[in-house]
C-alpha cells in the first residue's frame, strides 16, 4: 500500500483517467444488478439515519424548552420554537459564562494550533530536508512520542505545571498543546512528499541561506499539509478533556467542553441546566462542524497519510 | 568539496534552530513529565513522627504502587472492561467500517459523497460534545430512543449497570466508524484496477470479488485501524467520564484512565496514579510495536 494510492482516495477522486471510475465499472452492467443496488443502499441509508439521528435530535431539543424536552415527542419540533431563548438563555446564565468558555476554546485552538504548526511545520522540514547528525535519532523519538497515549501523559504534564505555578492559568492548557509529535510525523511526511530535493540544492546553488530556502520554499510548499495540520491540532485541541480537567478549576478559564460537563453535573439538581447543556452542545460544535464541512479535503488527505504511520 | 563541507555546517545549523522550539517544549512538556512521572511512581509518601507532628518524607517505595494498582479490584475490573471494548465494540465497529467502505467502492451507492460526509460527520463532534448528546439519548425522561421503543412494549435502559458499557461502546463505534470508513475506502480504491479486471473476466462476482480480493489487498489498513482503534479503547476516558453525570452505574474506577484521575484527585495517591499511567503506557507501546510487526510481516509477504 503506498501512499499515493491512499491519497487517490481521497474523496476528490484524482485518478487518471484511463482507470475506470467506479460508476463506469462493469458490474453495474451486469444482469440483474439491481437487487445488490437496492440492498446496498438500504445499508447505507440505514447507518446514515444512525450516525445523523443524534444531531437531528440535538437540533430538535435544541428548540424546546426544559419542561417540553421531557413531555413532547424528540423527533419533530414543538411550537412555538424556543431556540432563541435557549440561545439567549445560554449566553446570559452564570453571568454569560458560556460565552467566556467558547472564546477560550477559540483562544486555546488558535493559539495552540497556530503555534504547533509553526513548531512542527520547521521541525517536520529539518527532520525531512536537512543532513545532520542526530537526524534519524529525533525522527524514532517522534515516531515513539505518537505512539504516547495523550490521557496518559496528562497526569504527568500536570505535575511539571504545578512545579512551574502555571496550574490554572491560560498557559497550563495552552503550553503543552505546542507540541503535538503526530502533527511533526505528519509535517515530515508532508515535505518529503511535497518538496523536491533537487529545488533545494537549486537554491543552494543560486546561493540562497537555508532559512531563506525554508521560509519561502520549504513553507510554500507544504502549505496544504501544513493546513491539515492545523486542522487536525484545532480538533484535538477542542476535543482535549483530561488535562484541562485536571489543571483548570476557575470556571471562567475552562474551555467549553469541560464547562457543559460541569453543567450536566447539575442538572439533577436543576432541570433547567439539561436544555442548556443540549444547546450548548450544539453551539460548541457548530465551529468544528463548519471547519469539517468547508476543508473536509485536507481532513482526509491527513488521515490517508495518518494511515500509513507508524 | 569546500562548498558541499560549507553547505553541510549550514545545513546542520539551520535544523539545530528550525528544531529548537520543538526540542524546548518537548524536554519540558513531554521527556520531563514522563521521567518524573517514573520517578515518583517507584516512591511514595511517609509521615514520620507519627501523628503527623513529624515531617514528610520520600522514601523508595520499589513496586508497591504498582502492586497496589494492580491488585486493586476496580482497576482491574476497569481493565477487563477496556478488554471488552476492545474484542466486542472494536470488531462490531470495524465490520460496519469494511461493509461501507465496500459498498462504496462497489460503485453502487448514488450520492456516495453525500452519505460519506455524512457518514464522517459524527467524528467532528467533540467526544465530549458527542457523550452528552447520547447522554440525552439514553435518559429515559428525554430520550426519544427510549420513548419509542416503550410505545412499542420494549423496556430499554441504556444506563443500567450492565447495558452502560455496552452504551460507552455505542459512543465510541458512533464517533469511529466513518473516520475508518474513509480510510478503509481510501485502501480499496488503491486496489490496482486491473486485478479486478481480470478476476472480472475470470467471471468473479461483486460479493466473491469483494472477499477474496479486495479484502486481503487491504489488511495491512485493515490490521493498522484494528489496532489504533484497540489502542483508543484503553484510553476510553470522556465518554464514560461524562456519562457518569447521567447515571451512579459508571464509578470513579470504570476504566484505567478514570483510575488515574481518580487516583490523581484530592484524596487519592498520586505516586500510584503515576504507576498506573506508566502500565497504560507501557500497554499502548507494547501494542503499538505488536502493530508494527504484524503489519511488516504482512507487507513484507505481499
Amino acid at each position: 500500500m503506498t501512499l499515493e494510492g491512499l491519497r487517490q482516495g481521497d474523496g476528490t477522486d484524482t485518478r487518471p483517467e484511463t482507470v475506470l471510475k467506479p460508476q463506469n465499472r462493469p458490474n453495474r452492467r451486469r444482469a440483474g444488478t439491481r437487487l445488490p443496488v437496492v440492498i446496498g443502499m438500504a445499508i447505507i441509508i440505514v447507518l446514515t439515519v444512525y450516525c445523523l439521528f443524534p444531531i437531528y435530535w440535538t437540533v430538535i431539543a435544541s428548540t424546546k424548552s426544559t419542561n417540553e424536552l421531557a413531555s413532547t415527542s424528540g423527533v419533530w419540533f414543538s411550537f412555538p420554537i424556543h431556540l432563541v431563548q435557549n440561545i439567549r438563555s445560554l449566553f446570559s446564565v452564570d453571568g454569560g459564562l458560556f460565552g467566556r468558555w467558547m472564546l477560550n476554546s477559540v483562544l486555546y485552538a488558535a493559539v495552540g494550533g497556530v503555534g504547533c504548526m509553526l513548531i512542527s511545520g520547521a521541525a517536520g522540514y529539518a527532520l525531512a530536508m536537512l543532513r545532520f547528525r542526530g537526524s534519524r535519532g529525533a525522527s524514532a523519538i517522534i515516531l515513539v512520542g505518537t505512539m504516547l497515549p495523550a490521557t496518559v501523559l496528562a497526569f504527568p504534564q500536570f505535575l511539571v505545571l504545578t512545579n512551574l505555578g502555571l496550574v490554572n492559568t491560560y498557559w497550563a492548557v495552552l503550553l503543552p498543546s505546542l507540541i503535538s509529535p503526530f502533527s511533526v510525523f505528519l509535517a515530515r511526511m508532508f515535505a518529503i512528499q511535497s518538496v523536491p530535493r533537487d529545488l533545494i540544492e537549486a537554491a543552494r546553488i543560486d546561493g540562497a541561506g537555508e532559512f531563506r530556502i525554508a521560509r519561502t520554499l520549504g513553507a510554500t510548499l507544504m502549505a496544504p499539509g501544513l493546513v491539515t495540520i492545523l486542522l487536525i491540532h484545532v480538533v484535538a485541541i477542542w476535543n482535549n478533556f483530561f488535562l484541562p480537567l485536571l489543571v483548570l478549576n476557575a470556571a471562567d478559564k475552562l474551555p467549553a467542553t469541560v464547562g457543559l460537563y460541569l453543567w450536566n453535573g447539575k442538572v439533577t439538581q436543576n432541570p433547567d441546566y439539561q436544555s442548556l447543556v443540549i444547546i450548548g452542545s450544539l453551539v460548541s460544535a457548530i465551529p468544528l462542524i463548519v471547519l469539517f464541512l468547508t476543508l473536509q479535503r485536507y481532513w482526509r488527505s491527513g488521515l490517508a497519510t495518518g494511515a500509513v504511520k507508524a | 568539496m569546500t562548498t558541499s563541507t560549507a553547505t553541510f555546517v549550514s545545513e546542520r545549523r539551520a535544523a539545530w534552530v528550525l528544531l529548537a522550539p520543538l526540542t524546548f517544549f518537548f524536554a519540558i512538556f513531554f521527556a520531563l513529565p514522563i521521567v518524573l512521572a517514573a520517578v515518583q511512581s517507584f516512591q511514595e509518601t511517609k509521615v514520620s513522627g507519627g501523628l503527623g507532628i513529624g515531617g514528610v518524607s520520600t522514601v523508595f517505595a520499589g513496586f508497591d504502587n504498582y502492586v497496589a494498582v494492580l491488585t486493586d479490584g476496580a482497576i482491574l475490573q476497569g481493565f477487563l472492561r477496556v478488554l471488552l471494548l476492545g474484542v466486542i465494540q472494536v470488531p462490531v465497529m470495524m465490520a460496519i467500517a469494511i461493509l461501507m467502505a465496500l459498498l462504496f467502492d462497489a460503485g453502487i451507492i448514488w450520492g456516495r459523497q453525500f452519505f460519506q460526509t455524512a457518514a464522517f460527520l459524527p467524528h467532528a463532534i467533540p467526544g465530549v460534545i458527542a457523550a452528552l448528546i447520547w447522554g440525552g439519548l439514553y435518559l429515559p425522561q428525554i430520550s426519544p430512543i427510549v420513548k419509542g421503543l416503550a410505545a412499542l412494549g420494549i423496556k430499554a435502559d441504556f444506563l443500567g449497570n450492565t447495558t452502560v458499557l455496552f452504551s460507552v461502546m455505542n459512543i465510541t463505534t458512533w464517533e469511529w466508524i466513518g473516520y475508518n470508513m474513509i480510510i478503509l475506502y481510501a485502501a480499496l480504491q488503491s486496489v490496482p484496477r486491473e486485478i479486478l479486471e481480470s478476476a472480472r473476466v475470470e467471471g468473479a462476482g461483486g460479493i466473491r470479488i469483494a472477499l477474496s480480493i479486495k479484502l486481503p489487498l487491504i489488511v495491512p489498513a485493515l490490521v493498522i485501524s484494528l489496532a489504533f482503534s484497540i489502542i483508543g479503547s484503553i484510553q476510553q476516558f470522556a465518554s464514560p467520564v461524562v456519562l457518569s453525570t447521567f447515571t451512579s452505574n459508571i464509578d470513579s474506577k470504570f476504566t484505567p484512565n478514570m483510575a488515574v484521575f481518580t487516583l490523581a484527585g484530592g484524596d487519592g495517591v498520586p505516586q500510584r496514579a503515576y504507576a498506573l499511567a506508566m502500565v497504560i503506557a507501557l500497554l499502548a507501546f507494547v501494542l503499538s510495536f505488536a502493530v508494527l510487526r504484524i503489519r511488516d510481516r504482512t507487507e513484507s509477504n505481499r
